[in-house]
């Protein structure tokens, strides 16, 4: 139980950094090839400590994001929990690999959050262009194994506190 | 729930129990998506999020507000350039203004006597763009006014130099607008020269417009400046929107296509011009009948009686003949 509360405040600060991440102004050469720092950072908590309370906080980060990116209500909060629940599913098998391979295993799940938020753009008929949405999935990928050690660091110094 | 929180160390997780809920939240959320594409029900939802969102934007905007502050602090040479700039601006805008507030009172006296209840003069508020959307695919500005100031959905809003676009959601101090260059854009548009009435989408690479479904013989040259049309009713009339820049008859098609480059300087400017399209004393006998009302303040969203028009932001789908 002690763990867990620190676990959901760990949780809590570092979506909420996730989101300020994602609404960061960039410059625009750098603007499509932006990380997907929220379902990145879920990713790590469906990793490491999955449970309902992740699934509802998926949701509601990613209804901030269709607030702030202005898309349909409840898109990138699909994308969010379809994202979680599948690393959560898939997580005994994860933990077998190294950092390395789980970079690599985890490009098909940042595809599908592509694809998602691309078909629901396709199905609310909202313009979406295709050419350069594969970008973030490889600057996501790049940035993964960085965000990975950063919150397991900081879990565990908490931990030996 | 709790029995989800597991250590990590001991790799005792138990995960089955995240089946129902995972379904029963992906459902809510196609819901949701539904409802929003449907109509206006989720605006409210939309509004409280954005609100709660607004220390967060506010955060995320810093890196820009230091580079602003870093082009204020400039030498005292440039400032005076500047200012013997702007001098001789106010003096050349002065010279015109007298010509035309003499036009303005003619044009008065004639419509007058068309009988033409028309107002001419339009109420305006400056507002200060505080974010810009960065999603790469969207053309979409945040500005610091709100219903507070009573700003409106479907509002249109214009630059120095022409329309900017129009106001998409309002939250109490904020509101979002879309940009005419979004591909999701479409605003009616008139050519100057010769009166022709059309669309104008964004072509969605932030530097253009798209006049599509031309006929072949139509009468249009590069260079045509397009105003806004009163057709709608969401846009002031007369305000300069693009001038063509190329035409394309792809021989065989059905129709011409058109490309303008906006007037209004899209990206460069920090303030922008709400204008309230309307007569004002439609919108000073509205908020009278608010006041006198006394609503709470959640109630009265003055979109749906404000715009003329029932239908959200135009689409190009909606408006193609």
């Amino acid at each position: 139980m002690r763990s867990g509360r620190a676990g959901v405040l760990l949780l809590l600060v570092s979506v909420t950094l996730a989101l300020l991440l994602q609404l960061m102004a960039l410059p625009d050469w750098m603007r499509s090839s932006r990380p997907y720092w929220v379902p990145m950072v879920l990713s790590y908590f469906a990793l490491t400590q999955p449970g309902g309370a992740l699934l509802v906080i998926s949701v509601l980060a990613g209804l901030g994001l269709d607030v702030a990116f202005g898309t349909a209500l409840g898109q990138h909060a699909l994308a969010n929990v379809v994202v979680v629940y599948l690393i959560a599913r898939l997580r005994t098998l994860f933990v077998l690999l190294d950092t390395w391979q789980v970079m690599f295993a985890l490009v098909p799940l940042w595809a599908l959050y592509v694809f998602v938020l691309f078909w629901l753009d396709g199905l609310t008929s909202r313009s979406a262009d295709p050419t350069l949405r594969w970008m973030p999935i490889i600057a996501t990928t790049l940035i993964w194994p960085l965000v990975y050690n950063l919150l397991k660091g900081i879990q565990r110094t908490k931990r030996e506190d | 729930m709790h029995g989800n929180y597991v250590d990590p160390d001991s790799g005792q997780v138990r995960v089955g129990g995240l089946g129902l809920p995972t379904l029963l939240l992906m459902l809510l959320s196609m819901g949701l998506v539904f409802a929003d594409h449907q109509g206006d029900h989720l605006i409210t939802v939309r509004e409280g999020v954005a609100t709660a969102l607004a220390p967060l934007v506010w955060v995320a905007q810093t890196p820009v507000r230091a580079g602003f502050v870093a082009d204020r602090l400039q030498s005292r040479e440039s400032l005076e350039a500047e200012n013997h700039e702007l001098q001789s601006t106010l003096l050349r805008l002065q010279a015109r203004l007298q010509r035309l507030e003499s036009i303005e009172a003619e044009n008065e006296r004639l419509r007058v006597l068309l009988a033409s209840s028309e107002a001419l003069e339009e109420k305006v508020l400056i507002a200060e763009i505080i974010d810009i959307n960065q999603d790469p695919y969207r053309h979409q500005i945040t500005l610091n006014k709100g219903r507070r100031e009573g700003v409106y959905r479907g509002q249109a809003l214009i630059d120095a130099y022409g329309v900017l676009g129009q106001v998409l959601e309002v939250s109490y101090r904020h509101s979002r607008a879309i940009l005419i260059t979004d591909p999701d854009h479409g605003i009616p548009v008139e050519v100057n020269r010769t009166g022709l009435q059309t669309i104008a989408v964004g072509s969605g690479d932030g530097a253009g417009l798209r006049l599509p479904f031309l006929p072949t013989n139509v009468d249009i040259r590069e260079g045509d400046l397009l105003v806004s049309s009163p057709l709608g009713g969401r846009f002031p009339p007369g305000y300069p929107v693009g001038r063509v820049h190329s035409l394309r008859n792809t021989p065989g098609a059905h129709f011409l296509e058109a490309r303008a480059h906006p007037s209004a300087q899209l990206n460069q400017g920090r303030q922008a011009l709400l204008v309230w399209a309307e007569s004002l004393d439609n919108i000073e006998a509205e908020d009278a009948a608010v006041e006198a009302a006394d609503a709470p303040p959640a109630s009265p969203t003055p979109a749906p009686s404000a715009s003329p028009t029932p239908s959200p932001a135009p689409t190009p789908a909606e408006k193609r003949p």
